[in-house]
């Protein structure tokens, strides 16, 4: 590839304005070569007209100076003879004549020049026949007042009156001729005129096909360039892609090493507790203080697997989903089932958890399992800051592209300060009280990157002493827009 | 119960193992696939428990080798991989139950019970001879008023003397069918743990009912009614 096709400015070009380029070169070219040829071609055809049309001229020319010759000879032969039919080739030049003069002139009409001589040449043969017709005249009244025998004019009057007329027609006859060398010299002209447009049409057709070529040889390099643009930049994206597939592995193998290598000595060491209980249990001496520690133990180690499972999954849906893993959920079905879980729940804790549920269907685009994690942190949320005796209400309301979930107890609430942050990861609004009621502040942060991965919002209302409200917007799921 | 535990980490196989045994079970514990598939081959397991991740062949390939030769013994995965994908995929490879470590041991137990009761040679969850009647869910024995629990060593000889009644049983068969593998009984073992299961039923006033077969090994027999 040369080095002048990678212009800079050329690659800085969008793909669809290079594409358009490659294509306009060569149908430019065409074009150019069409309208070149067919101007040409216009150009040949009016030249050949002309040519024509002088042809013509000269025909009619030629007419009439045979018709003019035949009136002299015919006069001439009548003043010698007196014989009638030495007049008939008189009188049929006579009708010829301005006929030919008349079709002349039509056909010179657009050439002032040549109207003016053909003006001229009028005059001339009218003047001339003119003078035949006086001799004609004369001829004949002499022969009718003298009779028969004195027929014969003084010869050499009669002689005179010819060469005058001959003069006269010697004269016509060079400005005849004068005006058919005229129509020769246009004629010359148009040839010229025709043999040079045929010679450029010669050379616009093989300057049309060179630069054609030439044109369709530069869309044929860029095109290839072009293509080749294409082709590093497809495996540049595959090699995007293969890194993000070895970076997606990499985390799909830490987060399962990890998983495994957090949870063992969890194992560990809440199935030694659990042994340890009951081995208690065959012991005859007063272990209430034992059972105790072991039972702490067990709690503390359950709790720290709950957090590292928090922190698994929070590794885990880092990103958005993909798409292909979400499908429509109903979600009427889905908080029906966390309902009744939650229910029994809240009970325990002398709460009430009402639900309202709307009667039609709303469906979801979403991954089922993860939006059922994300309600029931916040149920989990609500029951554990409530006190006995609070209502918990779950509501879902559909609108035309959205739907809303919200969760709302009548508990402690939060404070105006803490409000921005209870989202954060391991946030916890009061140390104290948090602790006691064992949580790692890890649940709204997931639920919140659900939400966030399902292309939805998290929002919170709250009023210390009064209780808060979650809501969670998600956009609904339309099956007309599958596929 | 028979049960075939594979982990390879010692410090989590320890406690399961003794959590189980102390359930009446025959535990014999494992670190990797190898030995695990040799053994299955030596004796009938009614549970196998494996972990995932073992060294060389996993607990998974394990499983589904396992199927794919025809072996249909209840298998519960044990595994600190948590993922629902996870999950689809061990329960695919042919377990038929999935506990994510760590795992609450009541839970565990619950586990191994429901899947004794899937087994297809359940019988039920209690044996009967005569009046004599053993809960293998509590390990209690009843007879006739008087209902008492026995220890797991000797709920086990009972259990395994219970489903052989009336056949002489051999020294070295109560041996095979009890003792864990890789621990070594002493000579006088088997006839230590007979008189100990003699000595708990004569408390209740079954007595009689294990007969010595002098140089040979014993036998189950409920004495005839006078």
């Amino acid at each position: 590839m040369p080095n002048w096709i990678r212009l800079k400015q050329w690659k800085a070009l969008p793909v669809r304005l290079r594409g358009g380029i490659i294509i306009a070169i060569p149908v430019i070219c065409l074009f150019t070569s069409l309208s070149a040829f067919a101007w040409l071609k216009a150009s040949l055809e009016e030249d050949e007209t002309v040519v024509q049309h002088t042809k013509l001229v000269k025909i009619e020319t030629k007419r009439l100076l045979t018709a003019l010759v035949d009136t002299e000879t015919g006069v001439r032969g009548y003043g010698l003879t007196h014989r009638e039919e030495f007049l008939a080739p008189y009188n049929h030049s006579r009708e010829v004549i301005p006929v030919s003069l008349k079709e002349l002139e039509s056909l010179v009409q657009d050439y002032p020049k040549q109207k003016q001589r053909l003006e001229e040449i009028r005059t001339k043969v009218d003047r001339h026949l003119e003078i035949l017709q006086q001799k004609l005249t004369l001829q004949q009244e002499l022969k009718r007042t003298r009779g028969q025998e004195e027929l014969m004019v003084n010869t050499a009057l009669l002689y005179d009156w010819l060469e005058e007329g001959k003069e006269k027609m010697n004269a016509t006859r060079v400005a005849i001729d004068r005006f058919a060398q005229e129509e020769e010299r246009l004629l010359e002209v148009r040839k010229q005129h025709q043999v040079f447009y045929r010679q450029i049409t010669w050379i616009v057709l093989c300057l049309s096909a060179m630069i054609g070529s030439l044109g369709a040889l530069l869309a044929i390099l860029l095109f290839l360039q072009l293509e080749r643009e294409l082709r590093e930049r497809e495996t540049r994206l595959q090699n995007t892609n293969l890194e993000l597939e070895l970076a997606c592995a990499q985390l799909d193998r830490f987060t399962a090493n990890a998983s495994h290598e957090l949870r063992a000595p969890l194992a560990a060491v809440l199935s030694n507790a659990q042994v340890g209980l009951m081995e208690l249990e065959d012991l005859t001496a007063d272990t209430t203080f034992l059972h105790q520690r072991l039972e702490k133990i067990v709690h503390l180690t359950k709790g720290m697997s709950t957090l590292v499972g928090d922190l698994l999954f929070l590794a885990r849906h880092e990103s958005l989903l993909s798409l292909n893993s979400l499908e429509l959920v109903n979600l009427i079905d889905l908080l029906g089932t966390l309902t009744s879980d939650w229910k029994s729940k809240a009970r325990s804790q002398h709460l009430t958890l009402s639900a309202y549920l709307p009667d039609k269907l709303v469906m979801v685009k979403a991954d089922a399992n993860l939006l059922r994690q994300a309600v029931d942190n916040l149920l989990s949320n609500a029951c554990r800051y409530t006190p006995a005796g609070g209502l918990i209400f779950l509501r879902l309301n559909s609108d035309n592209d959205k739907v809303s979930i919200e969760v709302k107890d009548t508990g402690i609430g939060i404070s105006p300060q803490s409000l921005p942050h209870i989202f954060e990861r391991f946030y916890r609004v009061n140390q104290t009280r948090t602790k006691a009621k064992g949580s790692f502040g890890l649940g709204l942060n997931i639920a919140q990157q659900i939400v966030q991965a399902h292309g939805g919002q998290i929002t919170v209302t709250s009023k210390v002493g009064q209780g808060s409200t979650f809501r969670v917007v998600l956009p609904l799921g339309d099956e007309t827009n599958e596929d | 119960m028979r049960i075939l535990l594979v982990e390879d980490d010692p410090e989590q196989l320890e406690p399961l193992q003794i959590a189980l045994s102390r359930s009446g079970h025959i535990v014999d514990g494992v670190a990797d696939g190898a030995t695990a598939r040799w053994l299955m081959g030596e004796k009938n397991y009614d549970l196998l428990i494996l972990d995932w991740m073992l060294p060389e062949e996993s607990g998974v390939d394990l499983c589904q080798s396992l199927r794919a030769a025809g072996v249909a013994t209840p298998t519960l995965l044990l595994t600190a991989k948590d993922t629902i994908a996870d999950k689809v995929t061990g329960l695919d490879a042919g377990a038929d139950d999935y506990l994510v470590k760590p795992v609450d041991l009541t839970e565990l137990l619950a586990r191994v019970r429901a899947l004794r009761r899937r087994s297809p040679l359940w019988t039920g969850d209690r044996l009967k001879l005569a009046d004599l009647c053993l809960q293998l869910d509590t390990m209690r024995v009843e007879w006739k008023e008087i209902s008492f629990k026995l220890s797991s060593k000797d709920f086990q000889l009972l259990e395994y003397m219970m489903r052989h009644p009336r056949k002489i049983l051999t020294h070295d068969q109560i041996e095979q069918a009890l003792w864990e593998w890789g621990s070594e009984p002493e000579s006088n073992a088997v006839a230590a743990r007979v008189r100990r299961l003699r000595q708990r039923l004569r408390e209740i006033g079954v007595e009689d009912w294990i007969k010595s077969i002098y140089g040979v090994g014993y036998c189950f027999e409920p004495p005839k009614s006078p």
